[in-house]
């Protein structure tokens, strides 16, 4: 059994979850395709992939359903599971959570230190054990990659040291 | 078909000058730069060094033009080879083969059997190319909407072979994708799932949301790890290796010819492009070989049949653009623009009277493909250390790249932000079993199918038997019918065959 099989057995509520969300997301797109125009023209491929897509949801919420409800071994067994894989979750959402700052810091602080600290902290997050490499390495990354996008491809990053803030 | 005169006069006037050729080495490496980088693209190294080429001669500024191009091609493929993340759409199917050959230390030849096929389907692009330039061309505009939503849904047929060991979520991963590519204005002028975001009018950007799809079916399952493959041995980079895989493709000399032919004949349509090329072309590997169980497991059919379309597809993109004057997709245009200020256009007229340039350019990619070979393999070597450096180096390195690719690719923060959320959706599909594969191939496919759709629809005058009673959209349509049902019944048949081995084994030891 797969470490993700593990977890999804774990949390039969985390994939519900997720199956009733896809399903409000696809009620939702639905209606905001259908409100803004009803022709043919704009359904025409919205109106059968929603459908199908919502068909295939409503049978994996019964699927899952009737697993929670059907319980045994499977269920217990997968209660389980292992300490590190949790401490794995935990780092993968700090390290979605540190992309998500890395993309709010750039206006306020630049591209380059931005670049520079999400470098340090992804680093140390994934077990880097020397700050002299973390903050060495981070460094020089950072800044050759911010020259390469602000000043060789000219994008309009807010940049301290290559462009404008 | 083949001028001769022509053919001469363009291979001379070609050869002319063997110091031409010099800029044919940095136009290489340039684009297997930006092509091996996740998040660049040949049009941003095109248009970066674009004005560099105003102060060179009309030959050379075209040779190295078109090195950049050509060797971008390939270059896409090492990140998805090493990392599970394709450098530029076309190479997402390479990823679904090439990267579990990584995981199984196989890096080396699957790097060398992804460079010789994409050097051998990009002959076989530009091979067809040279022999048959207008035919080639003309086809794009023997083929209407209705063919090329065939030719869409040819390629969308491969969410049901990527269904993983779920149908159920198989299927919807590649639903939700199609209709996550279809937020934003419709071809009518009708926003959709916008949220009244500015950024959003022109849909969900597809590449950054792949990007993110996939650092997270990749790079977040590396978190915890501390090299993409654990044994050291396994991690080793070889030069005999990736000379071993490049042999090795040879092996598959029937898988490259039809991915090549694929590609060529789906590049040549406008507005298709290497994506769809390689999606159809690794279908029809699949379908086609007598364990299609294998492929998605590290096949090395699967690398194959992926680059070796991808590459054709850039000569097929070519035949159009001398041929109509009309470029297939993005690479194109930007190389037609460039073309254009050195006094190469395309269109019927260009054609008949400088057909002697398009010999030119044709045999100058042929001999820059070759070139490919020898610049790629010394690339690789170093590209492929990548599986060396420990995850805490790459995996930030990595996201840090693509985060700013994703920039680069929307000119605003919509791009990584997009990345952002999808590797956040890739991580649940992970975590619950879905597919990433085919939640892609429905993101990239479905703007183009409903575009075609709507089309065809507005051609058939409000009717969509218009995709049946052309001959060849229905020629289309029950080939895609045909292949499916037969590799249905093959695997259902081969499924058969493994239950009933136990129990015939069973039987003998009752014996």
């Amino acid at each position: 059994m797969t470490i993700n099989e593990v977890r999804a057995r774990r949390r039969p509520w985390g994939h519900l979850l997720f199956v009733l969300l896809m399903l409000a997301f696809t009620v939702w797109y639905f209606f905001s395709a259908f409100n803004a125009s009803r022709a043919a023209s704009n359904l025409i491929m919205i109106l059968p992939v929603s459908a199908i897509l919502a068909v295939l949801e409503i049978a994996l919420l019964a699927t899952e359903i009737r697993r929670m409800f059907a319980g045994g071994p499977e269920s217990r067994r997968a209660d389980e599971d292992t300490k590190s894989a949790k401490a794995g979750e935990r780092s993968k959402w700090l390290y979605a959570t540190s992309m998500g700052v890395f993309i709010l810091l750039i206006p306020r602080i630049g591209v380059e230190a931005s670049a520079f600290l999400f470098m340090i902290g992804t680093m140390r997050l994934l077990g880097s054990k020397s700050w002299i490499f973390t903050i060495v390495y981070s460094l020089i990354f950072a800044l050759v990659l911010s020259y390469l996008f602000v000043s060789v491809m000219n994008l309009t990053l807010p940049s301290l040291l290559f462009g404008q803030m | 078909m083949i001028q001769w005169h022509a053919l001469v006069s363009g291979f001379t006037l070609l050869f002319q000058d063997p110091m031409n050729w010099i800029l044919a080495f940095p136009g290489l490496l340039i684009g297997l730069f930006f092509g091996s980088v996740p998040g660049l693209s040949v049009i941003m190294a095109l248009a970066i060094f674009l004005p560099v080429t105003f102060y060179m001669h009309f030959l050379p500024a075209i040779i190295f033009m078109m090195g950049m191009y050509i060797g971008s091609l390939f270059g896409s493929s090492i990140p998805a080879v090493l990392i599970n993340i394709p450098g530029m759409a076309g190479s997402v199917a390479t990823t679904f083969d090439g990267y579990p050959m990584t995981r199984k230390g196989q890096h080396n030849e699957a790097l060398g059997l992804a460079l010789t096929a994409s050097v051998l389907g990009s002959l076989t692009g530009f091979a067809l190319l040279l022999l048959a330039v207008k035919p080639l061309g003309l086809l794009g505009l023997h083929l209407g909407p209705p063919e090329m939503f065939m030719v869409i849904l040819w390629g969308t047929t491969l969410i049901g072979t990527l269904r993983g060991r779920n149908t159920l979520r198989g299927l919807a991963a590649g639903f939700l994708g199609l209709l996550v590519a279809t937020i934003g204005t419709s071809a009518m002028g009708v926003q959709r799932g916008t949220l009244g975001i500015p950024q959003l009018l022109d849909g969900v950007p597809v590449f950054a949301a792949m990007i993110g799809l996939f650092a997270a079916a990749e790079l977040f399952n590396l978190i915890g790890k501390r090299y993409v493959q654990a044994d050291s041995e396994k991690r080793r980079v070889s030069m005999r290796g990736i000379l071993a895989g490049s042999v090795q493709s040879f092996k598959y000399w029937p898988t490259i010819l039809r991915g090549g032919v694929i590609g060529a004949i789906i590049g040549a349509i406008p507005g298709v492009g290497a994506a769809v090329a390689c999606l159809v072309s690794y279908g029809e590997a699949k379908r086609a070989d007598r364990h299609p169980e294998t492929f998605g497991t590290g096949n090395p059919k699967g690398v194959a049949a992926s680059e070796s379309a991808n590459s054709s597809s850039e000569g097929g993109a070519m035949a159009t653009m001398f041929a109509l004057g009309l470029p297939g997709g993005g690479a194109t245009a930007v190389m037609l623009g460039a073309f254009s200020l050195h006094g190469l256009t395309g269109g019927p007229t260009f054609i008949s009277q400088h057909i002697n340039w398009v010999y030119m350019v044709v045999f100058g990619a042929l001999g820059q493909i070759v070139l490919l070979w020898f610049v790629g393999l010394v690339y690789t070597y170093f590209a492929a250390r990548a599986v060396t450096l420990p995850t805490h180096v790459l995996v930030p390195s990595i996201t840090l790249m693509a985060l700013l690719g994703s920039y680069a690719l929307t000119s605003s923060f919509l791009g990584p932000i997009v990345m952002t959320l999808f590797a956040v959706l890739g991580w649940w599909m992970k975590t619950y079993d879905y597919p990433v594969a085919g939640a892609v191939v429905g993101l990239i496919l479905g703007k183009l199918a409903e575009g075609n759709l709507l089309r065809s629809y507005q051609l058939g005058g409000g009717n969509l038997t218009i995709l049946f009673t052309r001959p060849i959209s229905l020629a289309l349509f029950l080939f895609i019918v045909g292949s499916t049902v037969w590799s249905m019944l093959r695997s259902r048949r081969a499924a058969g065959r493994r239950d009933s081995k136990p129990h015939d084994r069973t039987g003998a030891n009752a014996e």
